[in-house]
C-alpha cells in the first residue's frame, strides 16, 4: 500500500480507531493483522518471506538464548543470517551477479550462463532484512532477551509504517513499545498527522516534480548542455532527499499518532559541513546500522589506521550493493567510501588549516564553503545513483565538461528556452523553486525553534491556514503521475 | 473524550477543506487556470481550450514528428512551420502535437473539440499515420499511455474537474507504474505474426550505440510486427473514422515517410512485405469510412532523417526531409480541393 493513495489514507484512521478502541491486549494482534494486510496489498505471495524471515529469527533468537556455549549460538546466528541474506540474495541479487558473471567469463571466451530467476524485487526486503538481522544479532551479543511472544515479534518485523520503507528499526527501541499500552493523546495524535500531511506535502508537490525535471534529462543526457545537466542533478539531489524523508516523515507520524516513537532518519543532510556529517544526518537508521553491525564487528577504531581505511571503505561499498542490485550503486558507495577515507587522511591538514588565524576569524564563510564542497561531492556521486547505466552516468559527465557554452544563454530567449527544456514552463520552475524555499526555511525553522513549540504558539486561525494551504496544495498542485517512493525498489 | 475532540476536528477540517477547493475551482478559477500551473498534460488540455479563440480553419495534429529539427539543421523551422508558409494565407492552421501521440490520443481529442465547437463540417483536420505505432512496443509503452490526457478530455463534469487531481494522485495503485515497466520489459516482441523474443532483449541501455546486430535488432523491435484488424489501434482508428464520417468532418491521413533504404538494408525485403501488409490494413480501415490516405511512406531517401540524432531508426526528418514533405502536402491538399491555392 502506498503512503499517497486513497487506500492509505482510509487504512491509517481505521487502524488508528480500532487501536484505540480495542482493550489493550488485542491491540498488537490488530497491528499484525493490520500490517499485513498493508503489506499484502501489494503482492499477497510476498509476506510469505515475511513469515519465513518471523519464524527464523523467532526460533533462532530463543534457541540462542537458550544456550550458553558460543559454538552453539554461532550455529543459530549462522541459520539467522543465511537465512536472510539468503532469501535478500535469491530476490535482490542473484539475477544481478548472474549477469556480471556471464559479462566477465565473457572476457575469458567461456561465458558462463546460469538461469535467470527474473523475479520482481520485494517491496521492504531490505529494510525488514536488517531490521530482522539487529534483533538476532543483539541476542547473540547478550544485548537483549529474545521475545516471548511470536506475534508482537511479528510485529516488530511487519509493524506497517516503517515496513517497506523504514526507519530500520531496533529491537530495544520497537520492540517494548509493541506492547501498546499507550492512551490516546490528543497532542501526539496531532504532531503525527502534521508529520504525515508535511510527508505527503513533500512527496506528493515537491519530490513528483522534481523527478519530472530529473526525468526529463536523465532519460536522454545526450541532447542537454551541461548547465541543464547540473540543475537536473541537483534538482535529483532534493528529489531524493523529499522523497526519501517524505516517507520516513510520513511513518513516524503515523506510528506517532498510535504513541510509538520511530527513530529520525534524516537531520538536513545538505548541511552537513563533510561527507562524516553527510552520512550523520542522511538515512540515520541505516547509517548506524552499518556503523553497529558491519563497521564496529570489522574492528572499528580500534585497529591500525590502514585496517580502518579499509574497513570504512568496505562498509560504503556493502552500502552501495544494499541500495540496489547494480554497478552503478556499487560504486556510488564505492565514491563516498573514497570521500570518507580521503577526509579521514586528510583531517590532520584540515585541523591545521582551520587553526590559521583568519581563517578561525571568518568561520561562516569557512562554513559555508565546506558545505558547498560537500554538496558538490555529493551530487557527483548521486549521477551514478540517478544514472539508468554507467554509460548514461559518463555522458552526464562529458556533457557538463563538454557542453558548456555559457554565451548560450545571454539572451532571454535562450533563458526561456533553457526553462521550458528542463522545467516544461515557467510556472513549473517558479513552483519548483518556490517549495524548495519554503521546505528549507520550514526545516531550518525547526531546527531553531522546534516546529512542535512554534505550532502550539501560533493562532489557532494561522494553524489551521497552514494545514489548509498544504492540503489544497497537495489536490491542486500536486504531481498526477503517480511515482513509486524512491527506497521502495531498495 | 480526547479521541472524539481529535475526530471532531479533522471532520471540520475535511468539511473546510472540500469548501475551499470548491471556491477555488469553481470561483476563484473556474477555468484550467489551475491547471496550466500542474502538468503537461493539463497543459495541454489548456492550450486546446486555447485553440477555440483562435478559430482555425486547418486543425493539424501530430507527433514528435512535427515538432523535431535535425542537430546539423541551418534551417531551424520544424515541420509544421514549414506547411504553414506553404499554404496560403487565408487558412489559419492550428497544430497540436505531443511526441509519441497517436490516434488513441487523437481520437477524444477531436471528440473534444468537436463537443466545444473547434472542429466543425467545414474544417480540415489533417491525421498523420505513423506506422511504427502499430506495434506493442509504442502502444503497450508505460511511458506513453497519456491516460490523464485522455481522461480528462472524456471527464468534464464539475465534481471531475474540482477533484480530479486528486483523484489520480491518490487513485493508482501500489507502483502501478513500476509493474507496467516490469510487465512491458516482458512483452512479446513480433516479427510479423510470430514472436522473436521479449521486449528487454531488444531494448534498454545496451542499445544506445550503433553495431550491425543492434541496428537490425532495433528495426525489428519498432517496426517488424505484423497486425491484423484486431490490434487496438486499428481499431481506434476505425472509431476515429466512423466519427469524423458522421460528423462530416473533412480529414487529411497520411502515412508518416519511414526510412525504406537503411530499413532494408538490415532486414532485407521481409521489411517492404511487412510494412505493405501493414499499410494494406489501415487503409482498408480509412477507406471503410470514405477517407483517403495520402502515402508519403517512401517519400524521403535515408539522408532526409535525422533518426542518428536518436538511439533508434524512427521518422524525425533534417531540413531536406521536411521540405519535401511540407511541399509534397501542401501540393496534394491544394490539388484535392482540401485548401484553395
Amino acid at each position: 500500500m502506498l503512503f499517497n493513495s486513497f487506500q492509505f489514507l482510509i487504512f491509517l484512521p481505521c487502524v488508528v480507531s480500532l487501536f484505540f478502541l480495542l482493550p489493550v491486549r488485542i491491540r498488537p494482534y490488530m497491528l499484525l493483522g493490520a500490517s499485513y494486510v498493508f503489506y499484502m496489498c501489494w503482492r499477497p505471495e510476498y509476506a510469505i518471506l515475511l513469515v519465513i524471515s518471523t519464524l527464523v529469527d523467532f526460533f533462532s533468537g530463543k534457541m540462542m538464548a537458550r544456550h550458553s556455549k558460543r559454538a552453539r549460538r554461532v550455529k543459530y546466528l549462522v541459520l539467522s543470517l543465511a537465512t536472510n541474506l539468503g532469501l535478500l540474495f535469491a530476490f535482490k541479487y542473484y539475477d544481478f551477479f548472474e549477469r556480471s558473471l556471464f559479462a566477465i567469463t565473457e572476457i575469458f571466451g567461456w561465458g558462463l550462463h546460469f538461469p535467470e530467476l527474473n523475479v520482481l524485487l520485494p517491496v521492504g526486503i531490505s529494510f525488514y532484512t536488517f531490521q530482522t538481522l539487529s534483533y538476532t544479532i543483539d541476542i547473540f551479543r547478550n544485548k537483549m532477551e529474545p521475545e516471548t511472544n511470536i506475534f508482537k515479534f511479528a510485529l516488530y518485523v511487519s509493524f506497517f509504517p516503517q515496513l517497506v520503507a523504514g526507519p530500520i528499526e531496533r529491537p530495544a527501541n520497537l520492540l517494548p513499545q509493541l506492547d501498546c499500552k499507550s492512551r490516546f493523546d490528543y497532542d501526539l495524535a496531532v504532531e503525527g498527522l502534521r508529520l504525515v500531511l508535511w510527508g505527503l506535502f513533500k512527496k506528493v508537490v515537491v519530490a513528483d516534480r522534481l523527478a519530472q525535471v530529473v526525468d526529463n534529462v536523465y532519460s536522454a543526457p545526450e541532447n542537454f548542455s551541461s548547465i541543464e545537466l547540473i540543475i537536473a542533478t541537483v534538482a535529483f539531489a532534493f528529489q531524493i532527499y523529499y522523497d526519501f524523508s517524505a516517507y520516513s516523515d510520513i511513518a513516524i507520524g503515523s506510528a506517532r499518532i498510535i504513541g510509538i516513537d520511530l527513530m529520525q532518519n534524516f537531520n538536513r543532510p545538505y548541511a552537513s559541513q563533510s561527507i562524516k556529517e553527510f552520512w550523520q544526518r542522511w538515512h540515520i537508521s541505516l547509517s548506524t546500522w552499518f556503523r553497529d553491525y558491519v563497521y564496529i564487528p570489522l574492528g572499528g577504531n580500534r585497529v591500525t589506521q590502514y585496517r580502518r581505511l579499509v574497513n570504512v571503505f568496505v562498509v560504503f561499498l556493502v552500502s552501495g550493493l544494499w541500495h540496489g542490485a547494480s554497478w552503478t550503486f556499487v560504486v556510488w558507495g564505492a565514491i563516498h567510501g573514497l570521500y570518507m577515507v580521503t577526509e579521514i587522511l586528510l583531517s590532520p591538514v584540515k585541523e591545521q588549516l582551520l587553526r590559521v588565524k583568519r581563517l578561525s576569524q571568518s568561520k561562516y564563510i569557512v562554513k559555508f564553503c565546506r558545505i558547498f564542497t560537500t554538496f558538490i561531492l555529493v551530487n557527483i556521486a548521486w549521477v551514478f545513483f540517478r544514472a539508468d547505466s554507467f554509460p548514461d552516468a559518463f555522458e552526464v559527465f562529458k556533457g557538463v565538461v563538454f557542453r558548456c557554452d555559457v554565451l548560450q544563454y545571454a539572451n532571454a530567449a535562450s533563458c526561456v528556452e533553457l526553462i521550458h527544456r528542463v522545467f516544461f514552463s515557467t510556472a513549473n520552475m517558479c513552483i519548483i523553486i518556490f517549495m524548495v524555499i519554503f521546505i528549507e526555511v520550514m526545516s531550518l525553522v525547526d531546527r531553531r525553534h522546534g516546529m512542535k513549540r512554534m505550532f502550539i504558539r501560533f493562532p489557532l486561525l494561522i494553524r489551521w491556514s497552514i494545514y489548509v494551504f498544504l492540503i489544497l496544495a497537495i489536490m491542486n498542485l500536486g504531481v498526477v503521475k503517480k511515482e513509486a517512493f524512491i527506497y521502495f525498489q531498495f | 473524550m480526547q479521541l472524539l475532540k481529535f475526530m471532531i476536528k479533522i471532520i471540520f477540517l475535511f468539511v473546510i477543506v472540500m469548501l475551499m477547493q470548491v471556491l477555488l475551482r469553481c470561483v476563484l478559477f473556474p477555468s484550467n487556470a489551475l491547471d496550466g500551473l500542474s502538468d503537461n498534460q493539463e497543459s495541454l488540455v489548456k492550450a486546446i481550450d486555447n485553440i477555440r479563440a483562435e478559430k482555425p480553419n486547418i486543425i493539424y495534429l501530430g507527433d514528435s514528428v512535427l515538432n523535431s529539427v535535425s542537430k546539423s539543421d541551418e534551417d531551424r523551422r520544424k515541420l509544421s512551420v514549414m506547411i504553414d508558409d506553404k499554404i496560403n494565407d487565408r487558412y489559419d492552421v492550428v497544430y497540436f502535437t505531443h511526441w509519441a501521440f497517436t490516434q488513441r490520443e487523437y481520437f477524444p481529442l477531436v471528440k473534444y473539440m468537436h463537443r466545444k465547437g473547434i472542429l466543425n463540417a467545414d474544417d480540415v483536420i489533417i491525421i498523420p499515420i505513423n506506422m511504427r505505432a502499430f506495434s506493442n512496443h509504442w502502444y503497450y509503452n508505460p511511458n506513453w499511455q497519456f491516460d490523464d490526457f485522455r481522461e480528462i478530455l472524456d471527464n468534464e463534469n464539475c465534481f471531475y474537474k474540482m477533484f480530479h487531481r486528486s483523484i489520480t494522485i491518490f487513485g493508482k495503485e501500489m507502483d502501478a507504474e513500476n509493474q507496467q515497466k516490469d510487465e512491458s520489459l516482458m512483452m512479446p516482441v513480433m516479427y510479423d505474426m510470430k514472436q522473436v523474443g521479449v521486449y528487454k532483449d531488444f531494448e534498454g541501455s545496451d542499445y544506445k550505440d550503433y553495431t550491425d546486430e543492434k541496428m537490425k535488432k532495433k528495426i525489428v523491435f519498432h517496426y517488424m510486427q505484423g497486425i491484423d484488424e484486431s490490434f487496438p489501434l486499428v481499431m481506434v482508428l476505425d472509431d476515429l473514422c466512423r466519427f469524423l464520417k458522421d460528423n462530416e468532418i473533412c480529414a487529411v491521413f497520411y502515412y508518416t515517410p519511414v526510412d525504406y533504404e537503411i530499413c532494408e538494408q538490415y532486414v532485407g525485403m521481409d521489411f517492404t512485405k511487412i510494412i505493405s501488409d501493414k499499410k494494406a490494413i489501415i487503409t482498408e480501415t480509412v477507406k471503410r469510412s470514405g477517407f483517403d490516405i495520402l502515402d508519403y511512406s517512401r517519400l524521403c531517401t535515408t539522408d532526409m532523417f535525422s533518426w542518428k540524432d536518436n538511439i533508434y531508426p524512427n521518422e524525425h526528418l533534417n531540413e531536406k526531409g521536411r521540405k519535401l514533405l511540407s511541399e509534397r502536402l501542401a501540393t496534394d491538399m491544394k490539388s484535392s480541393g482540401f485548401v484553395l491555392d
